[in-house]
Order: C-alpha cells, then sequence, then structure tokens
C-alpha cells in the first residue's frame, strides 16, 4: 500500500486535545452532566421521604431542573464538537477548491485559446470549463470528431 | 474475541447502548412502582427514579452515540486534511522545482481569486 494514503498516527487521546473536544469542554459537561445527575438523586431521596405529594413539588422541581442541566451539558458538548465540525468541512473544502483552481490553471497554461476535450470525453468545451479541471486538455478541431457541446459552460 | 476487540475500539458505541437499556430498565421499574400505589405520594418517588431517570439515561446513551459519529467524521476530514496538506507541500516543492517562483508563486493561486 501507498505510504502516502495511510492513516495518520492516531491521536494519544482522541476526544481531547487534538481530538474533536477540548480539556474545557469536557470540564462543562462534567460539570452540568454531575450537576443534573446529583440533583436527580437528591430529589429522588428528597421525595421518599415525604408522605404528601403537595410536599413533593419542591423535589419534582429539582427533579426537572437536574435533567434540564444535564441535557443543557450534553447540547453543549454535541453543538461544540458540531461547530468544530463545521469549521474542518470548511477547510476541506477550501483546500478542494485550492487544489481544484491549481490543476486547472495548468490546464489554462497548455491549451490557453480554443475549444478543447480529453482522452475518453465525449464532449468539447471551454478550456476554463470546470469540467476539464485536473484533466489533460487536447485541442478541438470542429468536424473532425463527433463530439457534442458542453452543456456546462456551453461553448 | 471478536465481540470483545468491538467493545474496545467502540466502547463509546457499546456504552451508549448499555445507556439506553439501562433507561428502559429504569422506566420498566418506574412503571411497575408507580402502578402498584394508588397514592400520589408514593408513586412520586418512582416517576423521579423511574420516568426522569430513564429519560437522563436514554437521552445520555443518544448523546454518547451521536458524539462516537461526530468523533468518526472528525478523524475522516483529520485524514483529508493531511493529504491535502501532503498534496500541497508537494505542488509547491514541485512549482518551486520547475519555474523557480517558489512560495510567491504558489500564493497567487487563492481560492476564489481570479488571476
Amino acid at each position: 500500500m501507498n505510504a502516502r494514503y495511510a492513516l495518520p498516527a492516531e491521536p494519544r487521546d482522541p476526544y481531547l486535545g487534538t481530538g474533536l473536544w477540548s480539556r474545557r469542554d469536557l470540564l462543562v459537561l462534567l460539570v452540568l452532566y454531575v450537576g443534573g445527575a446529583a440533583g436527580l438523586v437528591i430529589a429522588w431521596y428528597g421525595s421518599a421521604a415525604e408522605a404528601d405529594w403537595r410536599d413533593n413539588a419542591k423535589w419534582l422541581v429539582t427533579a426537572t431542573g437536574g435533567l434540564m442541566l444535564a441535557g443543557l451539558g450534553l447540547l453543549a458538548w454535541l453543538v461544540l464538537g458540531k461547530l468544530r465540525i463545521t469549521a474542518a468541512e470548511r477547510a476541506v473544502r477550501l483546500g478542494l477548491l485550492e487544489r481544484r483552481a491549481s490543476k486547472r490553471d495548468v490546464a489554462v497554461t497548455v491549451v490557453t485559446d480554443g475549444l478543447v476535450t480529453a482522452d475518453g470525453m465525449r464532449r468539447y468545451h471551454r478550456p476554463t470549463c470546470l469540467l476539464m479541471a485536473g484533466k489533460q486538455p487536447v485541442p478541438f478541431v470542429p468536424g473532425r470528431s463527433a463530439l457534442t457541446a458542453c452543456g456546462v459552460c456551453e461553448p | 474475541m471478536e465481540f470483545l476487540t468491538w467493545l474496545r475500539t467502540q466502547w463509546d458505541r457499546a456504552g451508549a447502548v448499555g445507556l439506553a437499556l439501562l433507561g428502559l430498565v429504569a422506566l420498566l421499574l418506574g412503571w411497575l412502582g408507580a402502578s402498584d400505589s394508588p397514592h400520589l405520594a408514593v408513586q412520586i418517588p418512582y416517576f423521579i427514579s423511574g420516568g426522569l431517570t430513564g429519560i437522563f439515561l436514554v437521552g445520555s446513551a443518544a448523546a454518547l452515540w451521536l458524539s462516537a459519529d461526530m468523533r468518526d467524521e472528525w478523524r475522516e476530514l483529520r485524514r483529508l486534511r493531511v493529504l491535502l496538506e501532503e498534496e500541497r507541500a508537494e505542488r509547491v516543492q514541485e512549482r518551486s522545482g520547475s519555474n523557480g517562483l517558489g512560495d510567491a508563486g504558489e500564493r497567487e493561486l487563492t481560492v476564489g481569486r481570479t488571476r
């Protein structure tokens, strides 16, 4: 296997540091999640000791608050991760665009004028057509082949 | 043995399945406990320990599974970025070798800008 396409070394801890989430994110999650869980446990013990249902209202509120707190922690964890993934996706898209632009640049320098095609293509294109990106352009001579016009660049 | 390997590599998804099962058990126990008594004061502790805790555990399972998916996506993106960076470095090297432009020539090729 080509070493170039081998997986890069995994970070020691994929969840933290060089991973998707930072230690600060983990701290936020733990504080909210553990706080919420503690609220649930306290509410459970508190409500079990009450004999009248009217006195249980405060424990119900405590339990609901704990649930919301834990949910908020989990939501923050997922949102922070999603934001970083979105940023990474943008970076990869930009990298791919740059790569394509670089290849198109090469094609334009090879054939700067006239219509072009490439081996295996059934249509002819303008040299700047996106569909020519990364392909080796061959000058198209009208009448000498049965190629049709590209529907994207409309030469 | 294969199952153990899966558990080690997919511990977050295994944890999510475990939490979801625990949540369902909590919901079931809470329902059984609450249905045994007609008194609201007795039912509320079951509602908290069974119902709300069950929701808490199932929600945690969903978040854990989603975070596992996100981590996988992150790994893929990181791999792509590494490959793109390597390829870009090679391009810069090739260009500097072929036409002597070097870094300055490469900088002209900025995405979104027409030359």
